[in-house]
């Protein structure tokens, strides 16, 4: 009985001593300075209408993006198992996923296409702030000068777009255009189960401008090079102010990303 | 079993032979040249030529020292065991070695070990490798026996997790009195009455893992350490059994497990059995909030870091459509708790040839959920739940009979009818599955030699999934071998859960030798994408076909 008693005392000062005041408990996440930032991040998001743990990852993306205004750039990218089928998937996005695994769970998000994958809306919850605060520290050679598109032909289904980009030194490098699409009312399944009909869209990936892997580009130290491409944009419904374009310099062989910038689709 | 003897020279202070035995098994399961199918939807293998888990371990035992080691390979496991990208499955090598002293009444563990306080609320640690679980503690134990019917526990260490330790450590103390030991009259009329109390401490620094709350908004201030305990009773007399339990955790926020709020967990359970010559009858129920309890918090994996175990209130069916849509614990902030609820009725008639019948009901509810709203802050106490009130979710309903009957000498039936509810929230997809299934398992022993096994199973349900169908004849050999044929058919269920393809024949051939201590079982067919669970412990395992062999030696 003795024992007994010791085992309730001690277990009892052991429950009190691990309580944590509600004041106490969460400390406002910081944003890097705007000093400390040397170039812009690309966050690919692979994820699917019906992922139900994707809406996490969205939401912590959108949260970056925030924070880190016009330097944090995320793609939803809708692909695999779980966005095949449905009306945002496309297959150069399952293409995309392809090349970090093969049926990998969802959401997956990636940082420039570097070793920072994480899966999951935990992970991603837990892992993507930090990931995002160390490559936003990094530098880049690589500056994305201009970028200027116009429509033409009929109905305006004709984009010609012109890109401009610098260097500090010489890199041979790819370059790809996405167009991405806020804004678009469509079913995604949410953490609880439920599906919402009704659920927002953004940054949602819907074709590249480029070839899959992107147009080689060098770029002598201390020049511009400039890439320009017309693209046939008759498949899409309608061209709208909630389209953007998303530029993407890696290195070649589906390499990391070596600089990111998004613009408006159209030029005004 | 191997043994040595050691003579009485090697053991200078007594004349007695001092005798060690040497015993183990070796289990190996093995896939070869798997291949690709799209009919059932078959993924990327680890290997092309050769999957395998396989499992080797001694023991050595003697009057007061035990010792033992396991081998592993996985480097190349079966499917489903290291889907990318968690590989820590993979790996080969000793992650279980340990030596026990044994004295009067203390026996000491150094290693790795096993254990578990009263149903394991708080603490279980264990191996089950169908699911790839194996959570050791790496460190010390003691059990002591001191007497008056008082049985002690101590341990502490680190967990293991597939091939690396966690950093935080373990440490409980568990106490079980059985009380009539002190009580002569209690032990003479065979009443018995045990009182158990326990404590379990996590430490875990959070500098390494930090966790976000608020989609990443927030940097979590988590406590260092988790304390949980745990009191239970149980009463015993003739045949009449009766335990409850209670089990309380302090705030542990874990953005896997509860969203990252700070409300603790409780975990409360009554069960009442009676058994008599021909009957037997058991009554239980479960409420569980928040009890999910790990040794990572940064772990988001389904089966790994766990520290305690929540024992599922549902049946674990053997047949192969009654455990197609199987029940799983919760452990995510989606299924945070359940009211579960489990009545069995069997009873016997009498005679050899007599029928035996058994019913039994299991109701798995969740449990009312009030979130907080507001500021973030006041959203880490997560949410009010009152305590007798169900919420609006059935997660599992299941109601069978099964019928046994020994006919004669030569014929044996089993026979079962069941309704099974089973909500698709458990796979994180919405809707009910609501089937009924019959089986019918006539078993004929031809003559010495040959025994004839037949199953049919069917499965209805309206769910688009659509109807299932099993058949199966096997034939044994007396006394070495088996032979059996099967397919499952039905329609396969796409990636994605919502979609469903067309109707697939799932055969398999097996081929079973049992010689002495070594079984040999050779098999080629498909195995149907699905989940395997035990005792509500469930891992997903893909499609796959191909040739497979198992093997298991005890010696």
């Amino acid at each position: 009985m003795k024992h007994t008693l010791y085992i309730i005392m001690a277990a009892a000062l052991l429950c009190a001593c691990s309580d944590i005041a509600p004041e106490d408990r969460l400390t406002p996440v910081t944003f890097l300075p705007e000093n400390l930032i040397q170039r812009n991040v690309l966050i690919e998001d692979f994820t699917g209408q019906n992922c139900p743990n994707c809406p996490t990852a969205t939401d912590v993306i959108e949260s970056l993006e925030e924070g880190y205004e016009g330097y944090v750039i995320g793609v939803s990218i809708h692909s695999g198992n779980l966005g095949r089928g449905m009306a945002l998937w496309t297959p150069y996005g399952d293409t995309r996923f392809d090349k970090i695994g093969k049926d990998l769970p969802q959401p997956t998000v990636r940082i420039d296409r570097t070793s920072a994958i994480y899966t999951g809306g935990n992970e991603v919850q837990n892992g993507l702030h930090s990931g995002v605060r160390a490559q936003l520290q990094k530098s880049s050679p690589i500056t994305i000068g201009s970028y200027n598109c116009e429509q033409s032909g009929e109905d305006g289904k004709t984009l010609t777009f012109n890109v401009k980009l610098a260097s500090t030194k010489d890199i041979d490098a790819m370059v790809q255009v996405w167009i991405i699409e806020d804004g678009i009312v469509s079913r995604q399944k949410m953490p609880d189960g439920t599906t919402n009909k009704d659920y927002e869209h953004k940054s949602a990936f819907r074709a590249t401008m480029t070839a899959d892997d992107g147009e080689p580009m060098h770029i002598e130290a201390g020049h511009s090079a400039e890439l320009s491409l017309s693209y046939d944009a008759s498949k899409f419904k309608g061209i709208t102010d909630n389209c953007h374009s998303v530029v993407i310099v890696s290195q070649p062989n589906d390499g990391e990303v070596l600089q990111v910038a998004k613009f408006p689709l159209v030029s005004k | 079993m191997g043994g040595l003897l050691l003579v009485g020279s090697l053991a200078p202070c007594t004349e007695a032979q001092a005798q060690v035995t040497v015993n183990g098994s070796v289990q190996s399961d093995m896939m070869i040249a798997p291949q690709q199918d799209d009919r059932i939807g078959t993924s990327e293998y680890d290997n092309k030529y050769f999957l395998t888990n396989t499992y080797a371990d001694a023991t050595l035992q003697s009057q007061h020292v035990d010792a033992g080691a396991r081998f592993e390979l996985t480097q190349w496991p079966m499917p489903g065991f290291a889907s990318a990208p968690n590989q820590d499955f993979k790996g080969w090598g000793l992650p279980n070695i340990w030596v026990k002293g044994k004295l009067k009444h203390v026996e000491l563990t150094v290693g790795n070990f096993y254990d578990q306080f009263g149903s394991g609320f708080i603490f279980r640690t264990y191996e089950e490798r169908t699911l790839g679980v194996d959570n050791s503690l790496l460190g010390g134990r003691a059990v002591v026996d001191a007497g008056k019917g008082i049985r002690l526990k101590a341990l502490s260490g680190v967990q293991r997790n597939y091939w690396r330790l966690n950093r935080s450590v373990i440490s409980g103390l568990d106490g079980e009195w059985a009380l009539e030991e002190i009580v002569a009259p209690w032990q003479q009329k065979g009443t018995h009455l045990s009182l158990g109390l326990s404590w379990v401490n996590k430490w875990e620094n959070d500098s390494h893992d930090p966790l976000y709350f608020d989609n990443g908004n927030y940097l979590l201030t988590v406590p260092e350490f988790v304390n949980a305990v745990d009191a239970r009773l149980r009463f015993q007399k003739a045949g009449f059994n009766v335990l409850a339990e209670y089990a309380h955790k302090s705030a542990d926020p874990n953005t896997a497990l509860n969203g990252g709020i700070y409300r603790p967990g409780n975990a409360v359970m009554l069960s009442a059995a009676y058994s008599k010559s021909g009957i037997s009858a058991l009554v239980q129920a479960k409420r569980s909030d928040n009890m999910a309890f790990r040794s990572k918090r940064a772990d988001s994996h389904s089966t790994t870091s766990f520290i305690n175990h929540q024992p599922a209130f549902t049946l674990d069916h053997t047949y192969a459509l009654a455990a197609m849509y199987p029940y799983a614990t919760g452990t995510d902030d989606n299924r945070i708790g359940e009211w579960a609820y489990q009545a069995s009725l069997a009873y016997k008639f009498k005679g050899r040839f007599a029928p035996k019948f058994k019913a039994n009901y299991s109701l798995v509810q969740s449990i009312d959920r009030q979130n907080i709203e507001g500021s973030a802050q006041d959203r880490t106490d997560g949410y009010k739940s009152s305590f007798f009130k169900w919420g609006d979710e059935c997660y599992y309903q299941d109601f069978n009979i099964q019928y046994e009957h020994k006919l004669n000498k030569q014929w044996e039936l089993h026979a079962t009818v069941m309704y099974q509810d089973f909500n698709r929230v458990i796979q994180n997809h919405e809707g009910h599955i609501k089937s009924y299934i019959a089986i019918f398992e006539p078993k004929w022993k031809i003559n010495k030699k040959f025994t004839l096994r037949g199953e049919a199973q069917y499965l209805h349900t309206d769910h688009e999934s659509g109807d299932w169908g099993f058949g199966l004849l096997e034939l044994s050999v007396a006394p070495y071998l088996m032979f059996s044929v099967s397919d499952q058919i039905g329609r396969p269920e796409s990636a994605n859960g919502e979609d469903y393809g067309d109707v697939t024949h799932y055969f398999n051939f097996t081929a079973t030798a049992n010689i002495k201590s070594h079984r040999l079982q050779l098999g080629y067919g498909r195995t149907r994408a699905g989940v395997n669970c035990t005792g509500g412990v469930c891992r997903y395992i893909p499609a796959s076909k191909g040739f497979t062999i198992n093997y298991n030696y005890n010696f």
